[in-house]
């Protein structure tokens, strides 16, 4: 029997997860997250491989991006999508390279211009659509989309 | 009566901020037993322990969230993940954001996204402000939500659907 399609989340812990689990709280395929850090217990992620952090050596994108194949082998991802950190740099490349598609949500703590991998995501085309959340920073470039912030920031929420 | 607790998050990144361990080690409230602390450091060492609670450096998700619910503040670096769940439980908050000249991250985007919350249950303390001196009384008034409210975009949540699958 064919398996569950697989979309594969990448997202540094913290904020980048939080817009990320937002972001995809529609998608109905099962969601696998690739993280540095595994701090996660909820229900959101059928799995999570646990990759190195590249904050202070950007030599691990190399090795991260070993990690990539294998994460992709096993994986078979239907699409990517990531909302950063760096960590997502490899996947981007590797998702390029085989054909699948990619989705780049930028961060939504970059307020007046797009994040280091976001700026790398779109000077090598490494994506398939490209999303930011501030209209600012869309207004900046070609080929960037705006529908607005993954969660709101205002005083009430839905009820 | 329970304690009112005040739960401090740094975040998850590997930048110290040792300016706000300074802030709450100067709060008087940090050395009085009537209030529970929490804090949560990240790359920070430990410092030196309130009169009542806690100083971890990292803990689940779940964890944090349940934190969040029973605080009656917090006080955070100015991250996304923390401003996501105390605008879900619909916190008073305190927030410090990080900044580049005292080495507490690599830019001053938490500056820039401090200046684009405007909540009114959300105060902002920039590097050239005082601490605020917190009050006993008003701690001990917040009211504790029970639930999340829902603060996701799902339109925007929609737009990603369909371009991951559509």
């Amino acid at each position: 029997m064919a398996r569950n399609p697989v979309i594969l989340v990448i997202a540094s812990s913290g904020g980048h997860l939080t817009q990320a689990i937002c972001a995809t709280s529609t998608v109905e395929q099962q969601l696998v997250l690739v993280s540095n850090k595994n701090m996660l217990d909820g229900e959101h992620f059928a799995r999570v491989h646990t990759i190195r952090d590249t904050q202070h050596n950007p030599v691990i994108h190399l090795f991260n991006f070993f990690s990539a194949i294998r994460i992709f082998a096993v994986e078979k991802p239907q699409a990517v999508f990531s909302t950063g950190g760096p960590i997502c740099l490899p996947f981007a490349l590797l998702a390029k390279l085989l054909r699948t598609r990619f989705v780049f949500l930028d961060t939504m703590s970059r307020v007046t211009e797009l994040s280091n991998s976001g700026k790398l995501i779109k000077k090598f085309g490494l994506y398939d659509s490209f999303l930011c959340q501030w209209s600012s920073v869309a207004e900046q470039h070609s080929g960037i989309e705006y529908y607005g912030q993954a969660f709101d920031l205002g005083d009430n929420g839905h009820q | 009566m329970a304690r009112p607790l005040i739960l401090v998050t740094m975040g998850t990144n590997d930048y110290p901020f040792t300016r706000l361990q300074q802030y709450i080690e100067q709060e008087p409230l940090y050395h009085d037993d009537r209030c529970e602390w929490f804090v949560q450091t990240g790359a920070s060492d430990v410092g030196m322990h309130p009169a009542y609670g806690e100083v971890v450096k990292l803990i689940p998700r779940a964890e944090m969230e349940n934190l969040v619910r029973r605080s009656a503040l917090v006080i955070s670096h100015c991250g996304i993940g923390s401003l996501n769940l105390m605008l879900q439980y619909k916190k008073k908050v305190i927030f410090v954001p990080r900044v580049s000249q005292y080495g507490e991250f690599s830019d001053d985007h938490q500056l820039q996204i401090a200046n684009e919350i405007g909540n009114r249950r959300i105060s902002v303390v920039y590097p050239e402000d005082d601490f605020p001196v917190l009050n006993y009384q008003e701690l001990c008034e917040q009211e504790v939500l029970p639930a999340p409210v829902d603060i996701t975009n799902y339109d925007l949540a929609r737009v990603i659907n369909f371009k991951l699958t559509g």
